[in-house]
């Protein structure tokens, strides 16, 4: 007992059991308040295959029925176009009017949005837009809104998110050619805390629908609309967070506002087609395991006409690659894990058939690419 | 090979209360100057610990104890009576900030900063490294600075000793 080193063995297991404890008290508090539950029926997605893109920096641009489109972070004038399901690679070179004028910046994205393509800065502001095939993008409309998200809902009509200069909060809009240009809609994002980092989430264009979607970061709802921005509804997804746990504080030597504690996520990634929109969870449900839910990322399904939950389902990781980000066409799932793109056959509709809705009709299913 | 060993040895021995007082003076500096630049911008300190997803919910707790605790292990390292109480002290802190990191690098969903100064510049498996070593400063300050109080526990002591320097 009295020697230094057994003093020093106590004092090393003090130590550690200290940061573990803290660790463990915290790691409950942030996880253990779901009361919801989850239904995984089995299959609804099936892989078709995956490929190497080499680079991680690789987003969606957009997809057509069979094709996925891929723009590059750190080279916006670079396209992928990758084809389905036999996911051959075509390299595109985009090209643009007036280059030497013209900066990208790490929020310029490229959309594609058949027939066109667009580019889109929201700090300059500036919009281009180009037709497939002939990859040559032009300035084409009415461009002197800021935005912090531009999505291209029509040939010459964009759904933003842009900061209110009254309030300096987030804001949707729309942007089009004719005058006004730019119409502004508060009060579908509501503010819970600072009206920023509170309303921060994801805004889709379902084309299918002709719906915006606006997806929370931070709380359980998502928020439909028309083109014009008029609210059609508000719906909640399956977790019970209704408010945003969302701490800001500002650091006077640093000028900048930030979050004071990690927010806690509600959901992560999501995409929409057609009826239905796939929401990328970061909560766990009651009903489900710490350990599966730790290693894969789970996708809860909403059927948007009939305004229910599903199913959800695991994506699991590629090569040891988690989920990054993911869009679905009418007939897949196409996934990035990191720099692998990889397909998922859907077969969604199949748990809603026939006397036994949750049954699947295994004959169906092809588990490899035709 | 054995007769360096021996001499090192000796070297220790002769001069263990030097080797005592140069680390000491590495704790004292490095805990002063790491308090300080924590308290200096204590608003960014306070948010940077919050922001840790270990200390999410004591972090405000967590940012006033931290800085006090170095301070005064700093204070105790000077006063000749509480130094090898002070040297414990340096040890577990230091324990526990590794097992921290170790615990950032491998288990936490994201990696979140919280070092002032020169520290603010390294990364987190440098910092991990840094942080052993002055694990090892502690242990061997300890060690050194015992009293001798009797010979069973002294040559156990010495033979980690041999153990500690065998590997160096």
């Amino acid at each position: 007992m009295g020697s230094p080193i057994t003093k020093l063995t106590i004092c090393l297991i003090f130590s550690i059991l200290t940061v573990l404890g803290l660790y463990a008290v915290s790691d409950k508090l942030t996880h253990e308040h779901n009361s919801f539950h989850r239904s995984f029926p089995p299959h609804p997605i099936i892989r078709a295959g995956g490929i190497d893109l080499k680079y991680n920096s690789y987003y969606i641009a957009g997809t057509d029925s069979n094709r996925v489109y891929l723009s590059n972070l750190t080279a916006p004038l670079h396209l992928l176009s990758v084809n389905l399901p036999d996911l051959d690679t075509t390299h595109i070179r985009l090209s643009i009017e007036d280059p030497e004028n013209t900066k990208f910046r790490r929020n310029t994205k490229v959309e594609v949005l058949p027939p066109y393509f667009y580019i889109t800065d929201g700090v300059t502001p500036r919009l281009l837009r180009g037709k497939i095939g002939e990859w040559h993008a032009r300035r084409f409309m009415y461009d002197s809104a800021f935005f912090s998200v531009a999505i291209p809902i029509g040939p010459k009509s964009f759904a933003l998110r842009s900061t209110s200069s009254k309030t300096r909060e987030h804001v949707l809009g729309k942007e089009t050619n004719k005058s006004p240009h730019v119409k502004l809609v508060p009060g579908l994002l509501e503010k819970q805390v600072d009206g920023i980092f509170c309303t921060d989430g994801m805004l889709h264009y379902n084309r299918e629908l002709s719906q915006l979607i606006y997806l929370y970061h931070y709380r359980n709802q998502y928020i439909v609309t028309d083109t014009s921005l008029n609210l059609l509804y508000r719906r909640n997804t399956i977790d019970t967070n209704s408010r945003a746990k969302i701490k800001t504080a500002t650091i006077t030597s640093e000028n900048s506002k930030t979050m004071a504690t990690p927010p806690l996520m509600v959901n992560k990634r999501s995409a929409t087609y057609g009826d239905r929109l796939l929401v990328h969870s970061d909560l766990m449900a009651k009903n489900e395991s710490k350990k599966a839910f730790s290693k894969a990322s789970v996708i809860d399904v909403y059927h948007l006409k009939r305004g229910k939950y599903e199913m959800s389902f695991y994506i699991y990781p590629y090569n040891e690659l988690k989920l990054t980000n993911f869009e679905i066409t009418n007939k897949n799932l196409i996934a990035l894990h990191g720099q692998y793109l990889v397909v998922y056959n859907t077969h969604f509709d199949m748990f809603n058939r026939g006397l036994f809705p949750g049954k699947v009709d295994y004959t169906n299913i092809k588990t490899t690419p035709p | 090979m054995k007769p360096v060993l021996i001499s090192i040895k000796r070297f220790t021995h002769q001069n263990r209360h030097i080797i005592v007082e140069i680390i000491c003076l590495l704790y004292i500096i490095l805990f002063v100057y790491a308090a300080f630049t924590k308290l200096i911008d204590y608003e960014k300190f306070q948010i940077q610990v919050g922001q840790s997803p270990i200390f999410t919910s004591i972090g405000g707790l967590i940012a006033w104890i931290i800085p006090t605790i170095e301070l005064l292990i700093a204070f105790m390292l000077i006063i000749p009576r509480l130094r090898l109480l002070a040297l414990y002290a340096c040890f577990s802190l230091m324990a526990m900030f590794t097992a921290y990191i170790y615990i950032i690098l491998n288990f936490s969903p994201f990696v979140p900063c919280s070092c002032g100064g020169i520290l603010e510049k390294m990364g987190w498996t440098e910092h991990l490294v840094f942080n052993i070593a002055f694990v090892f400063l502690a242990i061997i300050g300890v060690l050194l600075h015992s009293p001798e109080r009797n010979e069973q526990s002294s040559v156990a002591r010495k033979s980690f000793k041999q153990f500690l320097f065998n590997t160096k």
